[in-house]
């Protein structure tokens, strides 16, 4: 399974990137999952963007959330479930001087499932993950 | 395999040509639904594939490129994934 970071969304729901969809050109969409760790942080971030819009932006935002869950839940959704905590904690113990958690959790779910995290910050990811598991899918373009 | 761009096109086609002679479809995966919400699609798990029983009024939801750039034009988006990525490098392990 490809397991998307967030960064990919951007993309992919953002600006239709030409190499992105290049990949997706040669992909099942049943092949690629959300992790939940995204799908909290990208549902967050519109939940936080509607409870303090404006009262001119509020329709909006608040219509932006409502369609950002229903896109997001077409996608096939992993859930952090007990085997993924098991390595996380590993994780924690072994790169101490990590500091962005959240990568750290995608990693550990990646690990529990043997699936690739796709994503343009490959550099946050190579301490955690071999490099058979991390994919660019921004910046490099399919073979 | 099917594609992303695949599926997406079956979806254009039906979508736009509705009176196009497409009573029986076999494709692999997808949730087909009348405008209504009635599923008009027969899923076969085993094979993966589908039967289109009326492709009239027919909406694709779910997979293909489903919402591809849909948030091109929303100034909030990008900014968004500024703060994903700054509450990332905040997030300070213990």
């Amino acid at each position: 399974m490809w397991l998307w970071d967030s960064n990919i969304l951007r993309y992919y729901f953002g600006e239709k990137h030409p190499i992105l969809h290049l990949h997706l050109k040669q992909i099942s969409r049943d092949e690629i999952a959300l992790p939940s760790v995204v799908v909290a942080e990208v549902l967050r971030g519109r939940c936080d963007f509607a409870l303090k819009a404006s009262p001119s932006q509020a329709p909006m935002a608040h219509q932006q959330l409502l369609q950002t869950q229903k896109l997001l839940l077409q996608f096939n959704v992993l859930v952090f479930d007990d085997k993924s905590a098991e390595i996380l904690e590993i994780l924690r113990q072994k790169h101490k001087a990590h500091k962005r958690y959240p990568d750290m959790m995608i990693a550990a779910m990646a690990k529990a499932g043997n699936h690739i995290v796709v994503t343009r910050n490959v550099k946050h990811f190579e301490p955690l993950l071999p490099k058979n598991q991390i994919a660019n899918w921004i910046d490099e373009k399919p073979n | 395999m099917v594609t992303f761009e695949e599926f997406s096109k079956i979806a254009e086609i039906i979508e736009k040509n509705k009176k196009a002679p497409l009573e029986n479809v076999l494709y692999e995966y997808g949730n087909w639904f009348s405008s209504d919400g009635e599923i008009f699609a027969k899923v076969d798990e085993e094979s993966n594939t589908f039967e289109v029983n009326n492709h009239r009024q027919l909406r694709y939801l779910g997979k293909g490129l489903q919402g591809f750039g849909i948030f091109k034009d929303d100034p909030t988006w990008g900014p968004l994934f500024d703060d994903i990525e700054q509450r990332r490098n905040a997030q300070v392990m213990e």
